[in-house]
């Protein structure tokens, strides 16, 4: 059974688009809170499929509480879907006591323009939304369903990132570099360049915004330097979900890569699609068919034959992709049937094998 | 394909987007590779850290440095850090100066962290290659459906605060040549799942309001394969309704029957796709082997089409 340990408290689905894993963190999400936990999953993924996957009209900003199926004591989902522009709205005033000072923020161009797009906003969003859910009371678990691929690797490294860029000196540097004193000429200089490079325009706007957000500053370092710890800790997990054709699988190494090459801690790798159910319980042995499908009987084997064929290519490219991490794995199957409420989501993920466990 | 449809394919910038996991840079690779068998010069631009050319083509990861993958094909891959020292060498025209405003601690830190920088340096690199004239065409992989969107958005968004400024001539630029019907074409790469559709008319929608754009094509990728005919279907649904899970033969029925759905949501989709979507298309069949066998059989397809 896929399980989180029982000690994490922060766990992060990465992985190329398209292989689910939005379906597959909600299915752990409720698999967690079955077991008695209070969780809440997060997606920063603006497509509408976690709401799909939990069988509920729309997701907001403010997280909705999930019907579990069955009856768990303790047991509770929390599901919310991270809007950029809300939430840097929302943090910029929670952190400040002035709310004259946040408006100027609020209203700076530079801030307007860059809190609405970009894929760098969006992972400082939900590096705050992280950092907000880990402390909120309520929650024993979250678990983040993390944007495609590259977007999905911007957000891990977005702590790390921040906290370099609001290192108090650099911010100092860039601010005072514009006075002509002796002691910073060299910062002068490097803004002279910059100048250069940037064009006046978008330097002065910097200026600006720096300066507005200047009492945000440490706030902003401290949390970021919390999360950037926390991703480290024992008690976060990471789980890579992938496809199991040649293709994917690819793709997989490439995010594992990512994540091991960040001292991240992969749980768990999880492979999806990788096999039909009725498979298993097809006849390998030469079966005898009723008169009424004699025609059929070469066409029918055939597509067995197919789908056998293409489960067991799956099947031994995880074995390989195991062989040669050092890891295990597990595999998920395909749904036969769409996975549209939570009863069909928590049977979903209690099929999951486990392939080529860990030596 | 008719005469009409192939034009998009012809322009020499062309940008590939579409949900991941459709196949994307399998179709790119494709095209590239029946581009070099035409005689032209075809190059992949790739954006971010994944190099899908070097899984595709079972060669070496690209690199900054265009470099040829497979026969004919040369790939490269756009990296944050030497598309920013090309940026900033075409400002200040010295290449030790812009290695050193690059190794500059604070201003790397400043250049590392800021929204925008990224893209910026990636849309100039994207044009300088375009301006090459070594290359024809230039297929660009954007990542994904909102990858996609925030590239094509990102010069509407700086326009805001980038009046005037070397900045802006970098999005001055790379806007005439997305604007340029003559030189480029955006296409959306799908398969016929239903996720995926709805993502890629959400997709089209947004795409298609932004009159600059130019879309080409819709290019459908992995068509599962149709196994039994009409009465051949009634005939295994009547019998599974029929047979006790306990004959031997039923499992093989249902399997069979998965199987026809998994046709039929595809044809279901592709209905959908045809009513909705009002581009010139391209359709590719599933394929099981691996990537190499792929490329060529898609790439026979394409050269079937004549594009070229």
């Amino acid at each position: 059974m896929i399980e989180l340990p029982r000690d994490c408290r922060l766990a992060f689905c990465v992985g190329v688009g398209g292989v689910g894993k939005t379906t597959f963190a909600a299915a752990l999400a409720l698999r967690e809170a079955v077991r008695g936990r209070s969780v809440l999953v997060l997606t920063a993924d603006p497509a509408r499929r976690l709401a799909d996957a939990l069988g509920i009209h729309g997701l907001r900003d403010v997280p909705s509480d999930i019907q579990l199926p069955s009856h768990a004591p303790g047991g509770e989902l929390h599901a919310a879907m991270l809007e950029t522009k809300a939430s840097a709205d929302e943090i910029i005033r929670r952190a400040s006591d002035d709310q004259a000072r946040a408006q100027r923020v609020l209203d700076n161009r530079i801030y307007q323009a860059f809190s609405n797009t970009l894929a760098r906003s969006h992972a400082y969003a939900a590096m705050e939304r992280v950092h907000e859910a880990v402390h909120d009371p309520r929650y024993d678990l979250v678990v983040v369903d993390t944007p495609p691929a590259q977007s999905s690797i911007e957000i891990l490294d977005a702590p790390a990132r921040l906290v370099t860029f609001l290192d108090q000196r650099v911010v100092r540097w860039f601010l005072q570099a514009s006075d002509d004193s002796p002691t910073l000429r060299g910062g002068a200089i490097a803004q002279r360049l910059l100048r250069t490079v940037a064009g006046d325009s978008l330097v002065s706007a910097l200026t600006e915004f720096l300066t507005e957000m200047a009492f945000l500053r440490e706030g902003f370092a401290e949390r970021a330097r919390y999360v950037r710890d926390l991703m480290r800790s024992p008690s976060t997990s990471f789980v890579l979900v992938s496809s199991a054709d040649s293709v994917g699988i690819e793709a997989a190494k490439s995010v594992a890569a990512e994540v091991v090459g960040r001292d991240f801690e992969l749980a768990h790798v999880v492979f999806n699609r990788a096999f039909i159910p009725e498979i298993g319980r097809a006849d390998h042995a030469p079966v005898s068919y009723p008169d009424s499908l004699a025609a059929l009987v070469p066409k029918l084997e055939r597509m067995r034959a197919a789908l056998v064929e293409e489960e067991e290519q799956k099947h031994s490219n995880i074995v390989a992709f195991c062989a040669e991490q050092g890891t295990g794995a597990w595999s998920l199957p395909e749904a036969t049937r769409p996975l549209g409420d939570t009863s069909a989501l928590a049977a979903w993920i209690e099929q999951g094998r486990p392939v080529a466990p860990p030596t | 394909m008719h005469a009409p449809t192939r034009e998009p394919l012809t322009r020499p910038v062309q940008f590939f987007t579409g949900k991941g996991g459709v196949g994307k840079s399998t179709i790119l690779g494709a095209l590239a590779t029946a581009a070099a068998r035409a005689g032209k010069r075809p190059l992949i631009v790739e954006l971010g850290i994944h190099t899908s050319s070097s899984r595709l083509f079972h060669g070496p990861n690209a690199g900054y440095e265009p470099a040829e993958v497979a026969p004919g094909v040369c790939a490269t891959r756009v990296q944050f850090e030497p598309a920013l020292v090309d940026y900033i060498t075409s400002r200040l025209k010295l290449r030790p100066i812009a290695n050193l405003v690059v190794k500059n601690n604070s201003l790397r830190r400043l250049f590392m962290a800021a929204p925008g920088v990224d893209e910026i340096v990636t849309l100039h690199r994207v044009a300088q290659l375009a301006a090459d004239d070594r290359w024809d065409p230039i297929l660009v992989d954007l990542e994904s459906t909102g990858h996609a969107l925030m590239f094509f958005d990102l010069p509407g968004v700086l326009e805001v605060f980038l009046k005037d400024g070397p900045l802006r001539q970098v999005l001055d630029s790379a806007t005439a040549l997305v604007r340029d019907e003559q030189r480029c074409a955006v296409h959306i790469v799908t398969v016929p799942e239903p996720l995926a559709v709805n993502e890629t008319i959400q997709l089209y929608r947004r795409l298609r309001e932004r009159k600059d754009l130019h879309l080409g094509c819709l290019f459908i990728n992995r068509i599962p394969r149709v196994w039994l005919d009409e009465a051949e279907q009634q005939l295994v649904k009547a019998e599974l309704d029929l047979a006790s899970a306990a004959e031997p033969w039923a499992p093989n029925l249902a399997l069979a029957e998965y199987l026809v759905q998994r046709r039929k949501t595809a044809d279901k989709c592709l209905r959908g796709l045809r009513r909705d979507i009002d581009l010139p298309t391209m359709t590719f069949d599933a394929h099981d082997e691996d990537s190499f066998a792929i490329i060529e059989s898609l790439s026979q397809a394409i050269e079937q089409a004549e594009v070229w």
